[in-house]
């Protein structure tokens, strides 16, 4: 018989086996997906290289040169170009004002974590009602952020009709729900110490989100939001596309009139608008310590 | 300090964002009025109203059913062309890697401005990869491979490779140089300083934003179909122009269920990969 | 305040931390904690400034049960206790005098809160007197990262002192600094003690300090009363017992 083993390395060893069978099955399902996927997605490649689609490239290619600089489209754009910088503005800020009170909600160390909550035991009915909101803000909030913004964009376009307004609220809620969920993160992982030692002193929920959860995070809050503005550009362009204004109205115009030279244009105007932000955000980061 | 204490940041920073708020509503000239006024609120909420209750006929879901699949697909092979592309442009974007790096020996000034030159060639391409978005990119290859699911492809490869490409080189610039150097030190050549010192490191901050790309793709891949590039955005646009509300709820929760199903299982890939 | 505990209870997942804990501590007397690592020190005090909740035993303070309260009358009677933490406990980014404030966040109201943060620090010349008090007048407009450690507990210690408590806990406050400065700040927190009749219970990890300023030591072991003495009974061989053969002599 053999002498007894130490159980240590026993369990390491039946889990690194079990672990590996894992892995074999998911590589293989992995594949199996790929392949379905290949085939679904109706992908051929050597369309790239036929004759009909070279042709269409080199038109469109060739028809991107040079792009459109009389000064009267130039000037012409520069209206939609600031309409978009605007729409992507007031979006993310709409986002923020309706991700703050959803987020705080969504707060699980501010709902379920006992320094709130007081000696006595809560009642079922007290309990749920504590909990009720929490539940609700990550439904709504999960809603938001499921929803792709160009789908809220066609629906608010039905509701409120064409126009930026549309692109605005669709942008909002967008990404109300994408922010209200990084800000729930972010304030929950916050250094508990400070919390407590503000709790500590007597101080209610709300002026503890201000002096300890808020101030503590707020690098972090301000780096991810400045980040969904540089987002919410590009989202700002495609969301004309609907008819929600701006740069990318333009660029579906200029599209349906095969008038590449425009598109040359307001791509590279879009390209700048683009880096420009993420310059200005990476400068703010920065400021933000 | 006198001046930090005039000038306090907080209230600076409330009166810019104020500022730039009423400018933007001035700029896009928005009827903010429109938004409480009684009617218009009314008739936001009746759209919504009109919504319920679903289209849940079967001929209908089964459509929806098809439409969903093909996303799933398009959202993979997306994902999966955009890690080969920014594999490809990888090696050319790293500057660690290609100035005066690890990964190089001494080199002339000649050859070290070449490499800084393509360094700063394929931050541009990447720059506009991932400036273009992908409904936009989807409208280009729309032109070149016609309609269907495999211009979507393309546009979510694109777009999504710029993206990862851009990320791919950040983390392997910025991996922790000492195991890097002490594997140098033995005297390895550059593959098993790259394979054995850096990708290790990367790797898992690759895979798990890899990940977090493709569920930003699932919701990408769900509207290309407004412009005719595949997956279940066509039959939105088309419930939409036509008035078919109850279609349009029925689509909503199948992009939900479809978007939490693909967010879970990449939670959980990632923490199995973790 | 007076501090009157009666049997007090409490484990955290099954395990008793602190087992029949009962004593009593006078107005403005000065009382040193101490023990070895792992003896309930830190969970004697989250009790008395109700962070927690004893499973058994009550907690009376100035003559007032304030076991099995509601979450607003806890609130209302935290106001009164003033907590020194080993870890300063401030926010990094906050300038000193907007930390200092926040120990009267409790008395004030939440646009006041809002304003002072926002638009212009409130009370400057009460926070000003704090800081005097623990010698760092001068930084009161400093971000408050960029204090060193001792610095930073004064200024914790200042948030305290701004709260005007009627009871002070200090857990360990100065466990993390070098002995020098330990001694000028619990000389601070035993002036001010003595000055306004205020009562102050202090854990220390530094046998010197408590046995220098101390009138009176509680020694805690294993989540019970081992002993409690008037310093001047505290001997060697009883402190031997305390601490086992582990123990350097602080």
């Amino acid at each position: 018989m053999q002498k007894k083993v130490p159980s240590y390395p026993f369990v390491v060893h039946q889990e690194s086996r079990y672990d590996s069978t894992l892995k074999g099955l998911l590589i293989l399902g992995g594949l199996l997906i790929l392949g379905g996927s290949y085939e679904i997605s109706e992908i051929d490649i050597s369309l790239l290289w036929s004759e009909e689609g070279a042709e269409g490239a080199r038109d469109f290619l060739l028809g991107l040169y040079p792009p459109e600089y009389s000064r009267e489209f130039l000037g012409f754009v520069i209206k939609p170009t600031l309409d978009t910088l605007f729409i992507a503005i007031l979006g993310t800020l709409l986002g923020v004002f309706i991700a703050i009170p959803l987020s705080l909600l969504a707060t699980s160390s501010l709902v379920h974590r006992g320094i709130f909550s007081s000696g006595k035991a809560d009642s079922a009915l007290k309990r749920l009602l504590r909990i009720a909101p929490f539940i609700m803000a990550r439904g709504v909030l999960n809603l938001f952020r499921s929803i792709p913004e160009l789908i809220w964009a066609l629906i608010f376009v039905r509701a409120v009709g064409l126009g930026p307004l549309a692109g605005v609220l669709a942008l909002g809620i967008a990404y109300a729900g994408v922010l209200g969920k990084l800000y729930s993160e972010i304030l929950d992982s916050v250094d508990p110490k400070p919390i407590e030692a503000l709790h500590a002193s007597g101080a209610s929920k709300m002026k503890v989100v201000l002096y300890g959860y808020i101030p503590l995070a707020l690098p972090d809050l301000t780096a991810y939001t400045l980040y969904r503005w540089e987002c919410g550009i590009r989202a700002a362009v495609v969301l004309g596309f609907v008819g929600a204004g701006g740069i990318g109205q333009e660029l579906e115009l200029s599209m349906r009139m095969f008038d590449y030279r425009e598109v040359a244009t307001l791509l590279i105007i879009l390209c700048l608008l683009v880096g420009m932000a993420d310059i200005i955000s990476g400068w703010l980061r920065r400021k933000i310590i | 300090m006198d001046i930090e204490r005039k000038c306090p940041p907080a209230l600076t920073v409330i009166v810019i964002l104020f500022l730039i708020t009423v400018l933007s509503i001035k700029g896009l000239d928005l009827d903010l009025s429109l938004l409480f006024s009684t009617d218009a609120l009314k008739q936001i909420l009746s759209y919504f109203y009109d919504l319920y209750p679903p289209d849940l006929s079967g001929g209908f879901l089964r459509e929806a059913l098809i439409a969903s699949v093909e996303t799933l697909a398009i959202s993979i092979m997306g994902t999966f062309f955009a890690i080969i592309i920014a594999i490809a442009f990888t090696p050319f974007a790293i500057r660690t890697m290609s100035v005066g790096g690890w990964l190089s020996g001494e080199q002339s000034t000649k050859s070290s401005l070449l490499r800084s030159f393509i360094v700063f060639i394929s931050r541009i391409v990447l720059n506009v990869l991932r400036s273009i978005p992908e409904l936009i990119w989807a409208i280009i290859f729309i032109l070149v491979v016609g309609l269907g699911p495999f211009a979507g492809v393309l546009a979510l490869a694109l777009h999504t490779g710029g993206v990862l490409g851009k990320l791919y080189a950040d983390v392997l610039e910025n991996v922790d140089p000492g195991p890097v150097e002490s594997i140098a030190s033995t005297g390895a050549g550059r593959m098993k300083i790259f394979f054995y010192g850096i990708l290790p490191q990367a790797l898992p901050q690759c895979l798990s934003y890899t990940l977090y790309r493709w569920e930003m793709n699932i919701r990408g891949a769900a509207i290309l179909g407004f412009v005719g590039a595949g997956g279940i955005g066509l039959l939105f646009y088309k419930s939409i122009s036509l008035f078919h509300s109850d279609r349009v709820l029925t689509l909503i929760i199948i992009v939900f269920i479809m978007v939490n199903l693909v967010d879970n299982l990449s939670l959980f890939l990632r923490k199995k990969l973790l | 305040m007076e501090v009157s505990v009666n049997n007090l209870q409490k484990g955290f997942g099954g395990e008793a931390v602190i087992k029949a804990v009962s004593l009593t501590v006078k107005e403005g007397e000065r009382v040193a904690v101490i023990g070895p690592n792992g003896s309930g020190k830190t969970t004697l005090l989250r009790l008395l400034n109700l962070m927690i909740f004893p499973d058994q035993g009550s907690i009376e303070l100035a003559g007032k049960k304030v076991t099995g309260l509601g979450v607003r009358e806890a609130r209302t009677v935290r106001r009164g206790i003033a907590t020194v933490y080993q870890s300063h406990n401030l926010i990094p980014r906050f300038k000193v005098i907007n930390n200092v404030l926040s120990g009267k966040l409790g008395s004030w109201s939440t646009s006041k809160a809002l304003f002072s943060l926002l638009i212009k620090p409130l009370e400057e010349v009460g926070v000003r007197e704090v800081l005097e008090m623990t010698g760092i007048e001068d930084k009161i407009y400093w971000r408050t990262d960029r204090l060193s450690g001792g610095q930073q507990q004064r200024v914790a210690i200042a948030r305290a002192l701004f709260q005007d408590p009627n009871l002070l806990l200090a857990d360990e406050p100065f466990a993390s600094l070098d002995p020098r400065s330990g001694e000028k700040l619990i000389e601070i927190l035993v002036g001010w003690s003595k000055q306004k009749n205020k009562t102050l219970i202090v854990t220390l990890h530094h046998l010197e300090f408590a046995l220098a300023n101390f009138p009176r030591i509680i020694a805690l072991k294993n989540g019970t009363i081992f002993f409690d003495l008037p310093t001047g009974q505290v001997t060697p061989e009883r402190l031997q017992q305390l601490y086992g053969d582990d123990h350097q002599g602080a």
